[in-house]
């Protein structure tokens, strides 16, 4: 049975007062109740400006240290979104009034699993246990996360007939664009049952059918009313009166105007060729 | 014109530093002075921040960068950040991405705003 995502109604805590001071608290007791209890704790960063207005943007939602260790925790929280990444941790070497601070900065989407990750780790960076190894696999861990999380939301798209608009919706992840490699890989095991209906090309189009883009290439060179004009022309005209550069690079290469004909004659039945490949494979894609 | 440089003073009152942090990038950019940091020369400090930046480690937090310059904006337009009040940091990091992030943090004393 599929749990009930009890954090969902805070999606809007940075449109919404009574969200964004319900995440607040959320933090707030959710960290305090695991810090080190015979340490001293006090606020740790301000979001307030002179004007005394505060800066409700989550960034941080919480904060917290305990000056006798110099440890700081700051914890913003970011809407959740697919353009940005689930949960993400560094350190940051700081200072207090010219004393050095280490601090740990969280950065996490609201979900179960994300609280029930920050206290885990914000337990062992107050004990003094966070190696830069556990960063790391929680890096890799949420990486992976967050390109399931992108693969799973392009699936739904693809189920629901619109592809196209699907990949120009995908634009928006720019720097954060899924690798197909990844996609093959997730999209096998988020849900079988549509795996049907994707069709994966491995190489890009144009490199599969580079062939086919050069010789159509060639032929704009050739299709053109200028070569139609040569072409007469060197049909008609003794060599010494062919005075156009085009002409003269034709004639250099082919000899005479019979091998240029069988040459354009080859060149139009490859793509032919080619094209027929191309339909062949269209054909696949839209009858899967 | 020569650019306007930012000494180090004795003791200043107020500090503060931008810092581009990622894989393989440690940059900052920081301000230590007895006169109170104008959004005008905050700006330029983020913007040196950026000149030190390879156009590859730029384009990966640009998005970062854009967000800093917005939240300067708005530090100013609520009348600039003062730590002497509170005794606590100010601190605001953008990641563009896992391990990327442009930060501004500041120490001491005041900071972003109008000129005085």
């Amino acid at each position: 049975m599929k749990r009930i995502d009890k954090y969902l109604k805070y999606e809007n805590f940075l449109t919404n007062k009574k969200s964004y001071l319900s995440c607040e608290k959320l933090w707030k007791e959710s960290i305090e109740s695991i810090l080190p209890k015979n340490k001293h704790h006090e606020e740790w960063i301000i979001n307030q400006y002179i004007n005394e207005t505060i800066d409700m943007d989550g960034n941080p939602i919480y904060s917290v240290w305990i000056p006798e260790l110099k440890y700081a925790l700051r914890i913003i929280q970011i809407e959740r979104n697919l353009n940005a990444q689930i949960f993400n941790i560094w350190i940051n070497d700081t200072e207090y009034e010219n004393e050095p601070v280490k601090e740990l900065v969280i950065s996490v989407q609201l979900y179960r699993e994300t609280i029930k990750e920050t206290t885990k780790i914000v337990k062992t960076f107050f004990s003094s246990k966070l190696t830069q190894e556990k960063i790391d696999s929680l890096h890799k861990k949420y990486e992976k996360k967050w390109e399931q999380e992108k693969v799973s939301y392009v699936i739904k798209y693809i189920k629901k007939d619109v592809g196209i608009i699907m990949f120009k919706r995908l634009k928006n992840y720019e720097l954060n664009q899924i690798d197909p490699k990844n996609f093959k890989e997730y999209s096998i095991n988020i849900e079988d049952d549509i795996l049907g209906n994707i069709y994966f090309i491995n190489d890009s189009l144009e490199n599969r059918f580079s062939k086919l883009h050069n010789s159509l290439n060639n032929l704009n060179n050739v299709l053109t009313v200028k070569c139609q004009w040569d072409f007469e022309k060197m049909s008609n005209y003794p060599k010494n009166k062919r005075t156009d550069d085009y002409a003269k690079e034709i004639f250099r290469q082919y000899g005479n105007s019979h091998n240029y004909f069988i040459s354009l004659l080859s060149k139009v039945n490859k793509i032919e060729e080619e094209t027929e490949e191309f339909k062949e494979l269209m054909k696949s894609i839209i009858q899967k | 014109m020569a650019k306007k440089q930012y000494k180090e003073e004795k003791d200043p009152l107020h500090r503060g530093r931008f810092q581009a942090q990622g894989k393989s990038l440690e940059e900052s950019v920081k301000w230590e002075r007895n006169t109170p940091l104008t959004v005008k020369e905050g700006k330029r400090l983020l913007n040196k921040l950026r000149d030190k930046l390879t156009n590859s480690d730029l384009k990966i937090r640009e998005s970062a960068f854009s967000k800093q310059n917005l939240n300067i904006d708005r530090i100013f337009k609520n009348g600039g950040i003062d730590i002497g009040k509170m005794r606590k940091n100010y601190s605001k990091s953008f990641e563009p991405g896992i391990k990327e992030r442009v930060d501004i943090e500041i120490f001491l004393g005041k900071a972003f705003i109008r000129q005085e």
